[in-house]
């Protein structure tokens, strides 16, 4: 596919001298309704170098969530701080695009008025917001869908649209809550696709929230893995992309897989069954 | 002749269709006019009036009321009085919708009006509107405004507290994926507090205006220089009652056309709902 170099290109002489985020120090403690204190996030810091797809990788309630809307913005730290392109996160912004878990497609706004919506808000002028949304509506496979409403889209259509409109808005990092959790395999097999075709193209940061030991496979050059609130491994991922089957089940795959099931408390016998449970494509 | 009869029956189901007529709704109609029909027989027309006779004094009183003119209320029939009635009506519902709806939503979004707001809302709810009737009719006289002001109290109330509800009802994602997308707040207020909230709003001001065709009525009959109320009482006292009925028979078709009309506009507006 062609690409239109002025809506997607990076600028390729910037060399930053700071990782695009930097986590120093950072704990979120949540005061509980019986005045017990709990610690969402402990003492977890770690840096992402531009361009890094990493995924945070850990038990649910473990605290993943928390750190992901506190990078956001969506939470302020209980202690310490984060950097993005060494500017402090005190709130929400353009600079973090959020895809979340649950749908949060405007439903009163058609498939390209999603698309739009953060170039509205940044006041980008009509012609050229009207480019950047065809371009992305293109490269998710949506074109003849742009006048649809959301209503009208299936699940898989509507996570398209949700990653087109972060990505058109070209935030410095994309932040992604389980954003394909609630698809079935087939169409969170082919997102993967889509994700990966616009990040190639792209270059953005994204950190990628993630329970699915598979897909933290399939997608990361790094994996994160938070458990209780402390970050307990840093697993960098060099296998060549696309992974299929046959990557996935090599011997370094299969030593980051048991790494990860050991600080889920899983099995790996009782993963594998899991795994041989799934349909193949 | 059978493809012809195929045809004019499915040209019918169409117009129907498009028209969202119900068969069984109008069977109904039909029954309770049948039912009307057969009460009238046992009484005489100054009582109850049979539906051919009301029907008649309906078509035959809209743009001429003799006694209506001998009163010395405004010549021309029914008819300036109905409009009387339906631009009161549609002022009162306007006026009301938009401060009901600023008030609502303001107080969603500031929770120091909402503070404010909610005790006195939650106050006048309990009382009935036509309470309000005689200190406006103190206050204002028998002019317009009167009952117009009547018809807006009911109103603002309605839609501000559906507006209110839906907007606080929202859930609080939107606002993190469009603070996350680069809105400012007052840009979020805009793009989708209000529109989200549009249903809601839409659906109280429907109820509202299917209330507020009685509630002006009623303000009429208190005192009112014309309208439907008004009618009613002169009529009362020369014992009209084919031209009460008749007067009544025009508002309550009034009333189902113009929730047609509403029901067809919101079904636009808010297309985009799942």
């Amino acid at each position: 596919m062609s690409m239109d170099a002025s809506v997607l290109a990076r600028p390729a002489e910037t060399k930053p001298v700071q990782p695009t985020i930097s986590v120093h120090g950072l704990w979120k403690i949540f005061r509980h309704e019986s005045g017990r204190d709990v610690e969402a996030l402990r003492d977890v810091s770690f840096d992402v170098p531009d361009g890094q797809l990493v995924c945070l990788v850990g038990p649910s309630g473990h605290g993943k969530t928390t750190l992901l809307n506190v990078i956001a913005g969506l939470l302020a730290p209980t202690r310490g701080e984060i950097l993005v392109r060494g500017r402090k996160v005190v709130g929400p912004g353009a600079d973090r695009g959020l895809v979340f878990q649950q749908d949060t497609l405007f439903l009163w706004r058609r498939v390209k008025g999603n698309v739009a919506y953060g170039l509205e808000a940044r006041r980008v002028p009509k012609a050229d917001r009207e480019r950047i949304v065809a371009e992305y509506l293109r490269l998710v496979g949506l074109t003849e869908n742009a006048n649809f409403w959301p209503k009208e889209l299936s699940g898989g259509m509507r996570k398209r649209v949700a990653v087109a409109a972060v990505f058109a808005n070209n935030p410095d990092v994309l932040l992604m809550d389980e954003p394909f959790g609630s698809l079935d395999y087939v169409q969170r097999s082919h997102l993967h696709d889509v994700l990966l075709d616009l990040w190639q193209r792209t270059h953005k940061t994204i950190l990628f929230v993630t329970h699915d030991v598979e897909e933290a496979l399939v997608l990361a050059d790094r994996i994160i893995v938070i458990a209780n609130g402390q970050l307990v491994d840093d697993i960098a991922v060099q296998f060549p992309r696309p992974r299929g089957e046959q990557t996935l089940a090599l011997p370094a795959a299969i030593d980051i897989r048991k790494r990860m099931l050991e600080h889920l408390g899983i099995s790996v016998s009782a993963h594998q069954r899991l795994r041989d449970a799934r349909p193949t494509t | 002749m059978a493809t012809q009869a195929r045809a004019s029956l499915s040209s019918t189901k169409g117009v129907s269709r498009h028209l969202s007529i119900d068969p069984l709704g109008v069977l109904g109609v039909v029954g309770a006019i049948l039912i009307w029909w057969v009460i009238s027989l046992g009484f005489p027309p100054v009582r109850v009036p049979g539906p051919v006779l009301v029907f008649q004094t309906a078509i035959d009183d809209l743009f001429s009321q003799p006694v209506l003119d001998y009163i010395g209320l405004q010549g021309g029939g029914f008819a300036p009085n109905l409009l009387y009635t339906v631009t009161n009506v549609l002022v009162g519902l306007g006026l009301g919708a938009l401060i009901g709806a600023s008030a609502g939503l303001a107080s969603a979004r500031l929770w120091v009006l909402r503070d404010l707001l909610d005790p006195v809302l939650m106050v006048l709810g309990t009382v009935p509107i036509l309470v309000a009737a005689p200190f406006l009719l103190m206050w204002f006289g028998t002019v317009a405004w009167a009952q117009v002001l009547l018809v807006t109290f009911y109103t603002g109330g309605l839609v501000a507290i559906a507006g209110q509800r839906a907007a606080l009802n929202l859930p609080r994602v939107y606002e993190d994926y469009g603070a996350s997308l680069g809105a400012s707040s007052s840009r979020r207020f805009w793009t989708i507090v209000v529109p989200a909230s549009i249903p809601a709003l839409l659906g109280g001001l429907r109820v509202a205006l299917a209330a507020s065709w009685g509630l002006e009525a009623i303000a009429e009959l208190l005192g009112a220089p014309l309208g439907v109320g008004r009618v009613v009482v002169l009529l009362q006292n020369v014992e009209d009652t084919p031209g009460i009925m008749a007067i009544i028979l025009w508002l309550g078709m009034i009333a189902v056309v113009f929730d047609f009309i509403v029901v067809r506009v919101v079904g636009w507006v808010t297309r985009w709902q799942e």
